[in-house]
Formats: structure tokens, sequence, C-alpha cells
């Protein structure tokens, strides 16, 4: 069974991706802060990673960067979601080592195939 | 001393061992002489005698070794100084014996005869023998061992015996040394008359080769009597052997003695005193009027000298003078004076001769110089007469050559005429400037050559005055030339007397038109500078003249008050150290430079400091002026006070940037807030999508609708949201471009895709027209941002028909156009479609969504982002076309299939181009 870590820390977008998940079979686990998500990314490596940008302690960027750093953590896939506004952003979380980028407001139609996708590069 | 004292302690150490000896022979014999068995074997004895007896005993068994070992050191030394006494007496009175003639310090020192010592330590002595003999008679020792007392007596009577003989024989050297003495003494005094005597003889030898000496050195006669006298001072000071010798003078009148030369022996040196005034020492005077020679033993006490400050004889130490008076003429004419210093002294007859002969010296000395000043001043005279004669012969030569040099080359013209006007002499000058030459003037009259008939009437009252002995100065006279010009002259005119005293007219004029010329033009000169100087000193700008090394030379009173400095404190101080702030001196002394170097400088900007330190910005122009005469420039600067525009110009700048950065941080937190605005959307929308989709249970048709309707709001909501960011972002000035590279037709096709629902929903007809292989380098995103919100526009406002898409290039522009069958546009609103927020009053307004923000996005996109631009025609009720137009050099298209291929670097950043819109009657917009 896969396993997804979902690092997010607003409670109903948690809730959005976890049922969305949940919905195609796959296993859940979830930080809600920055270096909760580092931690549970290094010590038990999930299949893959669903990455906020916008966390309160670290942001995504530096939680990238970090993850990426450690052996563990090189080759898991992680897709960053993060909205519109910040488009900015794409190239450099793409620089950093991210595999996949979704932009907010997800498609709850389209998102697993994003997912699938990304996970499959 | 010390030396024979210590030899005296060492002999008594040596003395030790010898007294040890004999104790221990004395002690070897009586083998109880401890006693104590017999006192054992005499009980009662001991009890009776016990106390004191056996005190005595033990004292004197425990002790009697160091007890006797005390008496013969005492003894040892008594006897050790006597003998040390006797040998210094002996000593003595031998050296005398033997060298009886000198007379040493330690010859005469007397020797203290020892009494005292030898009274002392033989007390000492006596008592101690005393206090043993006491205890041996007292005690059982006497009697038990009778022997040893025996030897120890015998052994301290030879002691006594021998040092009574040596005291015997000391008294015995003492009277001796007495005799000796006395002895010695007279012959002392004998020798000392000798020496007398021969020293006495020395003076005179002395004295006899310094006379013969000085005798010799003035019939020689060649050195100048100061000469003399210093050598006199200073053989008289060997002779008499005395520290101070001057020579002194009287004045005329007999108040002063002037010195003429001191001479000190000490330091061999030669210099003045003081002069003395009769008035202050009458009595020494006298005294030197009335004797040859003055010998005063003791100054203090004679009565010629007592008048003397103390300071003089104190100061020197003085005790005893010599003087002698040098008379000529019987006159007193002056003074040698010996002076001894430390000490009276007694001055010898012999030594007092010889101050009179050194006298008359010195008097034979003055005559001589006498008579040799007057032979000088004889011959001196005569000399100067000759070399006056001399001068007096060359000066009248020189005079001679003088005047004919300035008649033949003076500018001016010079005639001389007799009595009767007729010329004798021109010079070169007048013939030069009259035309005639001086052949043929001389013998012509003065009004033959010049008279005119203007002049005629002059020229006759001029002759006249002249013949009456006038002297004509400066008289102005036109006079007439060979060629018939005139000339204007100005004339002196004079009658002197020649050598042979005939009378000769002299007449010396000047040329006058050329200066008369000059005067005109400088008078001019002088206008024009009187007005250019009023334009500075009233010009209501600071102008300064500096001069090459950059100080100021002159400034005028605006400048004065502006620099706040006197125009003393300004003349002649470097302007760059005195006005110039520090921030501007490089800047202006490279002006000032080239400047110099004949560089006009316009409106350079400098900061200048007035007196008070305060700063203002200046625009200061400078110019060099070349001086023709000293060929040295000066620079004229003029300054002009812009401080005031200056600072209002900085307001304006500061104020719009201040209006501006207020706008940016509006704009930002707009942004931030949408942001915040957008995440609860995100779970809106999510849920909302996952429950219309079934995925948490079948919804019925109610349901549906209902959800759609909510999803389609929140969507709404999510793309307004998105274009106030959008547009916040680009006013804010931080929305950044990410170039790529794609083909347009693709991008065209999802712009398709977005709408397709729509134009289902209305069935309307929509075509895309697009030349393949267009290809794009540019940001994909903004672009089909930018195309989907104009097709988007064009399918909601056309209620059926179709909506064209077609793509071309050019040259210069890759153009979009949208055309629709629409509702189309008034003309007054076409002003108001860019405007944010404003939808245009149509019958669709209602029915269709928009956040009256999409066109001005657009226009804001393609302006400020893609350098592009945006058209619009439209018709009402036909129908409207939009065209997007992007610059084909920005965007770097490239058509492959036309010819030309641009292949320019593609742009790293695209500047916006903003430009005013406008609007022309066919209803087009123009960038």
């Amino acid at each position: 069974m896969t396993v997804a870590l979902i690092i997010e820390d607003n409670e109903n977008n948690l809730e959005l991706i976890r049922f969305i998940l949940e919905q195609a079979h796959y296993k859940i686990r979830y930080a809600m802060t920055g270096l909760e998500g580092v931690r549970q990314a290094l010590t038990i490596p999930p299949d893959f990673i669903i990455l906020d940008i916008q966390l309160p302690d670290i942001n995504g960027l530096e939680v990238l960067k970090r993850i990426r750093a450690h052996p563990v953590g090189r080759d898991i896939p992680i897709i960053a979601m993060t909205s519109y506004a910040m488009s900015g952003d794409r190239e450099r979380l793409l620089a950093a080592g991210c595999t996949s980028y979704i932009e907010k407001p997800i498609d709850p139609m389209l998102v697993i195939q994003q997912i699938e996708q990304a996970i499959n590069k | 001393m010390l030396k024979s004292r210590l030899l005296r302690k060492i002999a008594c150490l040596i003395c030790i061992p010898f007294v040890m000896l004999f104790v221990l022979s004395a002690q070897a014999m009586p083998i109880d002489f401890y006693g104590k068995d017999f006192l054992v074997q005499h009980p009662l004895i001991y009890s009776i005698l016990h106390p004191h007896i056996e005190f005595s005993l033990r004292w004197v068994i425990e002790y009697k070794f160091e007890f006797a070992l005390a008496i013969f050191v005492v003894l040892s030394i008594i006897l050790i100084n006597l003998l040390y006494v006797d040998w210094q007496i002996r000593k003595k009175v031998t050296q005398r014996f033997l060298t009886p003639t000198v007379l040493t310090a330690t010859s005469t020192e007397r020797i203290q005869f020892p009494t005292k010592k030898i009274f002392v330590t033989g007390l000492l002595f006596i008592i101690c023998l005393t206090l043993f003999y006491a205890h041996m008679l007292f005690t059982y020792q006497f009697y038990a061992d009778q022997r040893y007392v025996q030897w120890l007596s015998a052994g301290f009577f030879v002691f006594v015996l021998y040092g009574g003989y040596l005291f015997g024989n000391l008294k015995r050297s003492k009277q001796l040394e007495k005799l000796i003495n006395k002895l010695h003494l007279q012959n002392i005094d004998k020798k000392i008359a000798q020496e007398k005597l021969q020293q006495s003889e020395l003076r005179l030898q002395k004295q006899n080769a310094s006379l013969a000496h000085l005798a010799t050195m003035q019939l020689g006669g060649k050195q100048d009597p100061e000469a003399l006298f210093k050598e006199i001072a200073q053989v008289s000071a060997a002779a008499l052997d005395v520290e101070r010798v001057s020579v002194w003078r009287f004045d005329d009148d007999f108040k002063q003695l002037q010195c003429i030369g001191l001479y000190i022996k000490s330091k061999d040196l030669h210099t003045v005193s003081k002069p003395l005034a009769a008035a202050d020492l009458p009595v020494y005077f006298q005294y030197l009027k009335q004797s040859r020679v003055i010998s005063i033993n003791d100054v203090y006490q004679h009565p010629a000298t007592a008048e003397f400050t103390k300071e003089y004889l104190k100061g020197s130490d003085i005790g005893a003078m010599l003087d002698g008076t040098i008379w000529l003429n019987n006159q007193v004419i002056g003074v040698i004076c010996h002076e001894h210093i430390g000490g009276p002294r007694e001055w010898t007859l012999d030594e007092q001769n010889f101050v009179g002969s050194i006298t008359d010296l010195a008097r034979l000395t003055i005559e001589a110089h006498k008579r040799q000043q007057v032979e000088d001043s004889l011959s001196h005279q005569q000399k100067h007469l000759e070399t006056m004669v001399q001068k007096r012969t060359a000066s009248i030569e020189n005079n001679a050559k003088l005047f004919r040099f300035l008649v033949e080359r003076a500018p001016v013209t010079i005639l001389y005429m007799n009595i009767a006007n007729e010329i004798i002499e021109m010079n070169p000058e007048a013939e030069r400037l009259s035309g005639y030459s001086r052949e043929f003037a001389i013998g012509k009259t003065y009004n033959e050559l010049f008279g005119t008939e203007q002049n005629k009437q002059q020229l006759a009252q001029l002759n006249q005055q002249v013949a009456y002995g006038q002297k004509i100065q400066g008289e102005e006279i036109t006079t007439r030339c060979a060629d018939g010009r005139t000339i204007d002259l100005v004339v002196s005119r004079s009658m002197e007397l020649d050598d042979d005293n005939n009378p000769v007219i002299i007449s010396i004029g000047q040329d006058m038109s050329k200066q008369k010329a000059l005067e005109a033009n400088t008078k001019k000169l002088l206008e024009s500078e009187k007005r250019y100087s009023y334009v500075v000193e009233h010009a209501p700008i600071p102008i300064l003249i500096i001069d090459k090394v950059g100080n100021v030379v002159d400034v005028n009173p605006e400048a004065l008050s502006a620099a706040g400095y006197s125009r003393e404190q300004m003349v002649g101080k470097s302007f760059i150290q005195l006005i110039v702030a520090k921030e501007s001196r490089k800047k202006a002394l490279a002006a000032a430079g080239r400047a110099m170097k004949g560089k006009d400088f316009r409106a350079i900007e400098l900061l200048l400091q007035n007196a008070a330190g305060e700063k203002y910005v200046y625009q200061c122009s400078m110019g060099a002026v070349v001086q023709s005469t000293s060929n040295e420039g000066q620079i004229v600067a003029i300054a002009l006070d812009i401080s005031r525009q200056k600072a209002l110009q900085e307001s304006l700048i500061t104020a719009r940037e201040a209006a501006e950065s207020a706008d940016r941080i509006k704009s930002m937190f707009v942004a931030s807030m949408s942001h915040e605005l957008r995440t609860p959307l995100n779970s809106i929308i999510g849920f909302l999508g996952v429950v219309l989709q079934g995925m948490s249970g079948e919804l019925n048709v109610k349901q549906k609708d209902q959800l759609g309707r909510a999803y389609h709001s929140a969507k709404h909501l999510l793309s307004l949201i998105s274009d106030v960011i959008d547009i916040s972002k680009i006013e804010a000035g931080f929305l950044e471009i990410h170039i790529e590279k794609f083909e347009l037709a693709p991008l065209l096709a999802e712009v398709e895709h977005a709408v397709a629902h729509i134009v289902e929903e209305k069935y309307l007809e929509i075509s895309i027209d697009c030349a393949a292989h267009i290809k794009l380098e540019t940001d994909r995103k903004r672009l089909y941002q930018v195309i989907l919100n104009v097709v988007s526009n064009a399918v909601k406002y056309t209620p059926q028909g179709k909506v064209k898409i077609h793509a071309s290039v050019d040259k210069k522009w890759l153009s979009v156009s949208v055309s629709d069958t629409g509702i189309g546009i008034n003309e007054a609103d076409l002003v108001k479609l860019f405007q944010p927020f404003e939808r245009i009053d149509s019958p669709l307004k209602i029915k269709t969504l928009g956040t009256g923000l999409g066109l001005y996005l657009t226009r804001k996109i393609l302006f400020q982002l893609l350098g592009g631009r945006i058209e619009v025609q439209s018709e009402p009720g036909k129908g409207s076309i939009f065209t997007i137009k992007l610059p084909v050099k920005a965007s770097n298209i490239a058509v492959e299939s036309s010819v030309s291929i641009l292949d320019e670097p593609p742009a790293s950043s695209i500047k916006s181009e903003e430009s005013n819109l406008s609007l022309n009657n066919s209803g087009k917009i123009l960038p």
C-alpha cells in the first residue's frame, strides 16, 4: 500500500486532500508543521510527500531543502501545493528539488491524476 | 695612623701564643694544683671557710687560665704601645738628621706622648694583679703550690722591669726630639732668607727683561699704541706677578678716566673696564695728580682706595694696588694700574721702580703715536685732494658725453638758434619730424621754416618773450613741416649763454599728435570700464575675480553680503579655502584650473559656504580674462544661488516618492489580504467539487443544482481575488515574468477548450485561424491569461453568432485579433472599457458574470509586462474586434515558414511601455 505524507497546516485543506487520497486508496500520514513534517519524512520515509508552502514555522521551501539534504529523503517524490499568487515560487521549488507542483485550488477530479503522474516520473 | 694601629693589634695577637706557652709551662709542674683532694682531706677548714673558699677556689680554678691570659694580654698591650711610641720618636729624629732642609708637614707634627694610655692600662694591670695575688694569698692555693706562684710572680716582675726600662727610654727620646726640632727650625729660617734674596734677584731680572722687550717693541714703532698698551699690560702683569693690569687715560678736562685696556692674567684676556669719574673718587684723583707711583699695600687701609666702592674691590677680590701715573708735558695724562688679588701685598722698591719705568715707556708710546697721527693726517689730506681732482675731471667728461647722447637720441626736437632766430643746430628727431635736413635748416630762421599764417602772431610773441629772458614752458604751437603738413608741438624755449657768453636760444618741442589720439582712446576705454564696473557693482548676483593661483582679486558688494566677509577679509585669500565648502573643493579646483586654460565654464553646481559656515548650492560660471600687459590670467566667477530651487526640487522628489511608496504599501497589503482570502476558498471549492462529483454519496438533482451554484460563486470569487492580486502586484512593481519558448497554436487551442462549455451552451461557433509554426518566447501563462480574457469576454457578450480568433505576424507585431458578432460597444463606453470596476451597461450586464477587472488587468499585463498593446474596434449591435499586439522584437517571435527569421538574442527583461491611450473618431484606441 502506498503511503503519503501530507504536510499542511490548514485543517480544512488537510481534510480535503486526505479525503481525496483516501478515496484513491492511499494510506495517509500527516504533519501540521514544517519541522514535524521533516522529522516524519526522515524517520519513516513515506512513498511520496504532499507539501504545502505556507507553513507556520519554517516554510515549504526550507522543508524541501532539509529533506533533500538528507540521504534518506533524497529520492522521495515531493509534490508541492501552493496558490496561484505565489507563482514566482514555482521555479525556486523545482530548482530546490521538488518533483511536481500543484496549484491551489485543487481540482478533485484532476488531483489524483497529477499525483500519480508525479510519482511515476 | 690607621696602618700603625692595625700593626699594633696584629703584634698583640702574635704575642698571645707566647703568653700561652708561658702559662702552660707554669701549669705543668703541680699535679694537684686544683686542690680538690686536699680540701676533701681537711673537711674542718673546708667547712669553716666554706662559702668564701668554695667560691674563691672555684673561681680561680675554673678561670685561672683566662685570668692569667687577661693579665698577660693587658701587659703585652702596654709594652707594645711603649715600644711603638719609642720607635716612632727614634725614626723621626733620624729623619731630621738625615734630611735637615726638608720642612714637611709630617716632620712638624708633634708626637703625642702616650702617658694617658699607659696610665689607664697600667692601673688596670695593677688592679688585676692585686686581685690575683689577694686570691692566691687567701686560698690554700698559695700554700698548695708556692712554686707556681713564684714562677708567676717572677714573670710579672720581668714584665714590670722591662716596662720601666722602656718608659725611661721613651722620656730620653722625647728630650732628644725637642732638641733636634729647635735646631731644625733655625735651619729653616736661614733657608727662607736665602730664598727671598734669590726671588728678589729673579724679579729684577724679569723686570729688566720686560723693560728691554717693551723698549725694543716701541723702537720698532710699527705697532699701533693700542697693541703696545696691551703688550705693556701683559708684560708688566707677568713681571710683577699681578692678576689685573689696566691702562687708563684722562679725558681732556680731567673729569674721567677712560680705560684703554685691561688685562686679566689668569684668563689671558684683554678687555676694557668701565670709566671712572673724578666726582666719585676725589681723593684717588688727587693722588694721581700728585705722585708718580702710588703704592697701596692694602686697599682697605689706604686713603686713596678707601673710597672705591666695595663692589669694585670685593667683586674682583683686589687686595693691593700699584699705580704708576703717565706724565706728558708736566701733566698727568693717564695711569697704569696693577691690581693684586687675594689679600694685601707689600710692594718692593724694585717693583715700584719698575712701574715708574713702565709709565715712562707708556708716555713715549703716546708721544710717538701723536706724532704719527699728525704725519698720517697730512699725507691723507694730500691723497684726498688728488682723487677729488681726478673725479671732477672724469665727471665733466662724462657729462659732456651724456649731453651729446641726450641731444642726439632724445625723442624730442631740439633746436639751437641765435638771437636772430636763425637755426644753428638741430637734432635728428627734429630732422625726422620736420622733414628738413640739417644742412638745409642751418642758417634759416625759425619762422621761415615752420611759420604759417595761423601761428605767425604766436611765434612773434614767443620770440619777444624769449628775447626778454622769459622761459617758455609747454606752449602749444601748430607748426608746418617740409611737406606742408601741420604738427601739434609742445614747445619749451629759453635763452641761455654759451661758453663764449653768446646768447643762444634753445627750443625743445614734443610731437603731441599721437598723444592726443591716445587720450581720446583712453577716454573711451574709461567710459566703457565705468559702465562695466557699474554692472558688476550693482549686479544682484555675486561676482568674484580670481587670479591664477586662486586668490581673490576683487569682489562685488553682492558677493560680500552673500559670503558675509568684508572686502579686506576676502581679497588676497584663496577663494577655495574661503567660500567653497569641503565637499565641492575638488570640483571647484578642477573647474578653475580648466577655466585658467581658457575654457569657459557655464552652470556648474558648487556647494559654497559663507562666513557663518552655512552652505548653499550655487550655480557658477567661470571664464578666464587674459590681460594683455602682464600676460597673467584672471578668472571671473559668477555665482547664482540655486539652493532654494534645489530644495524645492528635492522636496518635490521626496513628496513624489512618498506618494509612490504609500501606493506600493497599499498594493502589498491588498496582495497579502487576497492571499489570506484564498486559503479558505481552496477548501470550499475543493469540498464542493468532491461532493458534486458524488465522491461522498449520490446527490439528488436539486442538491446538485444548488451546490453547483455555490461552486460557481466560489470560483467567481476566486477569479475576482486573483485579478485583484495581479493588479496589486503589477502596481506594486513586483510581478515577475517567466520567459519560455512555446508555439502559439496549442495555446489558442487551450483557450478554446477553456471556453468550450459556454460556447456549447450558447450554440456559438468558434474558429481559430493561426498560421502554423508561430513560435514565441515570452511569458506563456500571462499571454494565455490575456487571450483567454478577451476570448471569454467575446463569448460572454455574444448571444448568437460567431467568435473568430485570428493570429498573424508582420515585421513589427504579432497580432491576435478576436472578433465577434456580439452586442458591440458604444463610443461613450469605449472610454470606460479599460477602467477598473467599470462594466458596460448592456442588456447582458445582469445575466453575465464579471468582475469588471478583466480588461483593466489585460491592458496592464500587456503594457507593463509583455510590452504589447490592445486595440479595439466596435460597432453597437454588430460586434467588436479586439486585437492583442505583441512586438516581434520584444517577444522574440519567429515564423518558421517566413523568410525573415529574427535571430536577435532574447531580451532578458522586458521593459513595460506605459503610454497614454488616445481615442480617435473611428473608435480605435491607440497607445
